[in-house]
């Protein structure tokens, strides 16, 4: 017979009982909703790092995994900002405030914070992606005195369709933070530029000194290639250009399948990956 | 330590008389409840619990599904919920032990396959509660075309089990692997006497004769590194273009153990169960996300994934392929794609330029 290995087993797929406390309508069939556990300890204790997830279960209908959308230099609620796609999501965007849901975690990897420390940063995005930086651009903004230049470019097709976009308007005021946002392309109609086209465009008058930047970027993974180029070009390491994929997910542990990569799982070893580990798994793009 | 020697091994194996072989099962079934391979008509044979030791065929080579369901449902009860109170640990009702009988070398590798599987960052609660009341007697067989363990070194086993018997003809060479083996043995009376020389004798020569006795051959070793050089290899869109995406494959699979979750409410619109239920990664649904985004589009990308993830990731992992070469998958496709042609075909055929 097989020993038992360590002590009590938890168990990992359980969720605990958390609310909604607030819900605010985004443009594009987002939401930002507030949740807190209901365990008011959870709240606090619930530690995490900017990039990682959570399974949330809507009850009766089912669980699926969310980015989650706030700093972890903001404790006692989270943030979740989500797009209406799916059966979840449907269901989710038809509950009420204070409606009982489920929440374990937090899982992945996230964005790898210590090694940043004293690092430049930029942080690009594609259009409607943007929000995917938010949990860093926050916790950087938040922890300021430990990040060096902090640059953001993101081109968006149109500035009040952005979630959150007066959020990101609010940045262009700061001193401590380099933001360029291209809300509209230079020519319109067929030639005109790719979001990612204008993103390096708007990226090209930045001074960034390579060896000691880190690139981070929000988007769709199929329209990097152009933009690693760039990075490439301005000297920046192939494990210092991260991204976070998304895939389809039932346990957030390691153990459904759902979510190969190659010989990775993005729900352990991602949901942030780098160039190089791009180079080194099939079906990343 | 001067002076001190381990006891003989001896100590750890005993004979049997093979027509003893009900009494063993008596004796085991007073251990637990008895599971093992039983007839089907047709001439399959299913793995399931039995009322009567007399029900098992102790001489079954391959049964359609795997021991892993006994281990692992097919179907599992994760968790019970309410409307406004949440989620709550679905228990098991009966805790009682499980002999599992007539695991052959390869489904006791993939057993300390799912172990590991499930255990790592994660410990999934529900199968260790299985598992730590799950004792194994495992048997020895004899390959047909379909075997290929002797290509993925799972033909032997040195651990996994509590007890395995070896047939030599008339007897049993029985290795006592556990401790609660051992308790076996000792409850067990008359029916085990002590190895004699002739006995390994035997042994040795059965060994021998067993490795001969395997019809194909796969080359495992260097699999990793030219899968990877031919990852677009031409034949993926071939497998593609016959496999069904049926899933039999990883339904009859004793490693495979990807699964899907489903909520379902109870009529009183209140209460409900959240279930996991075996997944393939070959159906079209398994890598399709709610945008209707499918990253596993092609039946191509979905067996590459298969092998890949078995034979390659695996060895990433842990150290070596999840394939226990046990055949089960070439029995049950109805396309007829055997794993042993696939492996050797990525050896063999050139590069497509």
């Amino acid at each position: 017979m097989k020993e038992p290995a360590a002590g009590v087993r938890a168990d990992p797929l359980r969720p605990e009982k958390a609310r909604i406390i607030r819900i605010q309508p985004l443009p594009q069939g987002f939401k930002l909703f507030q949740v807190r556990f209901d365990d008011e300890q959870l709240n606090w204790e619930f530690d995490f790092k900017p990039g990682q997830f959570l399974m949330l279960s809507v009850i009766g209908v089912g669980e699926a995994p969310f980015a989650i959308a706030s700093p972890p230099s903001r404790q006692g609620l989270l943030e979740l900002c989500i797009h209406r796609a799916g059966r979840v999501t449907t269901a989710l965007h038809r509950l009420k405030e204070n409606a009982v849901i489920g929440i374990r975690g937090p899982y992945g990897n996230g964005y790898p914070i210590e090694a940043m420390q004293k690092s430049d940063v930029l942080l690009l995005a594609e259009g409607l992606y943007a929000n995917a930086l938010r949990p860093l651009l926050w916790y950087i903004l938040d922890t300021r005195k430990d990040f060096g230049q902090v640059t953001l470019v993101m081109a968006v097709d149109s500035l009040p369709d952005l979630p959150l976009h007066d959020e990101f308007l609010s940045l262009l005021d700061r001193e401590d933070i380099t933001c360029r946002v291209c809300p509209s392309p230079a020519q319109a109609g067929a030639g005109a530029p790719s979001l990612i086209e204008r993103v390096i465009a708007e990226l090209r008058p930045q001074k960034v000194v390579g060896q000691n930047t880190y690139a981070v970027m929000a988007g769709e993974a199929d329209h990097f290639p152009p933009l690693w180029d760039h990075l490439l070009q301005r000297g920046i390491s192939k494990d210092k250009i991260l991204f976070s994929l998304h895939r389809k997910m039932r346990c957030g542990i390691g153990k459904c399948g759902h979510c190969s990569i190659g010989y990775k799982h993005t729900c352990l070893d991602g949901p942030i990956f780098s160039y190089w580990d791009a180079q080194n798994l099939p079906e990343v793009i | 330590m001067d002076g001190f020697r381990f006891a003989s091994s001896h100590a750890n194996a005993r004979l049997m008389a093979k027509d003893d072989r009900n009494r063993l099962l008596e004796l085991l079934g007073s251990f637990g409840d008895l599971c093992g391979p039983v007839g089907m008509p047709g001439g399959a044979h299913r793995y399931q619990p039995v009322r009567k030791p007399s029900e098992i065929a102790p001489d079954c080579l391959r049964t359609l599904l795997p021991p892993k369901k006994i281990l692992y449902p097919p179907t599992d009860e994760l968790l019970e919920f309410t409307a406004d109170g949440g989620f709550r640990t679905k228990e098991e009702a009966t805790p009682g032990r499980r002999i599992l009988f007539g695991l052959h070398p390869c489904d006791i590798h993939a057993v300390i396959t799912l172990d590991q599987v499930f255990s790592g960052r994660y410990d999934e609660p529900r199968y260790f509660a299985r598992r730590q009341r799950t004792a194994i007697v495992g048997t020895d067989c004899w390959p047909d075309e379909q075997c290929f363990c002797h290509s993925t070194k799972t033909d032997f086993v040195d651990k996994g089990f509590d007890l395995f018997l070896t047939d030599l003809g008339e007897q049993y060479f029985v290795r006592i692997g556990t401790a609660f083996g051992d308790d076996i043995v000792r409850a067990a009376g008359d029916l085990f006497r002590p190895v004699e020389p002739a006995a390994i004798d035997l042994y040795k020569e059965r060994t021998n004769r067993r490795h001969a006795a395997f019809s194909h051959s796969v080359e495992m070793i260097d699999l990793p590194q030219i899968f990877e050089l031919d990852y677009d290899s031409q034949i993926w869109e071939n497998l593609g273009s016959k496999c069904f995406s049926c899933g039999s494959c990883s339904a009859v699979c004793p490693t495979c153990y990807c699964y899907d979750v489903f909520d379902q409410v109870n009529l009183d619109g209140r209460t409900g169960s959240r279930f996991r239920t075996w997944d393939s990664c070959l159906t079209n649904s398994f890598a399709r996300v709610a945008d209707g985004r499918n990253f596993r589009q092609e039946r191509a990308t979905r067996i590459k994934l298969r092998y890949y993830h078995k034979q390659i990731a695996f060895v990433e992992q842990y150290g070596r392929p999840s394939c226990v070469g046990c055949g089960r998958c070439i029995v049950a496709c109805p396309a007829e794609i055997s794993v042993i042609d696939v492996l050797n075909a990525i050896f063999r055929e050139k590069v497509v330029r």
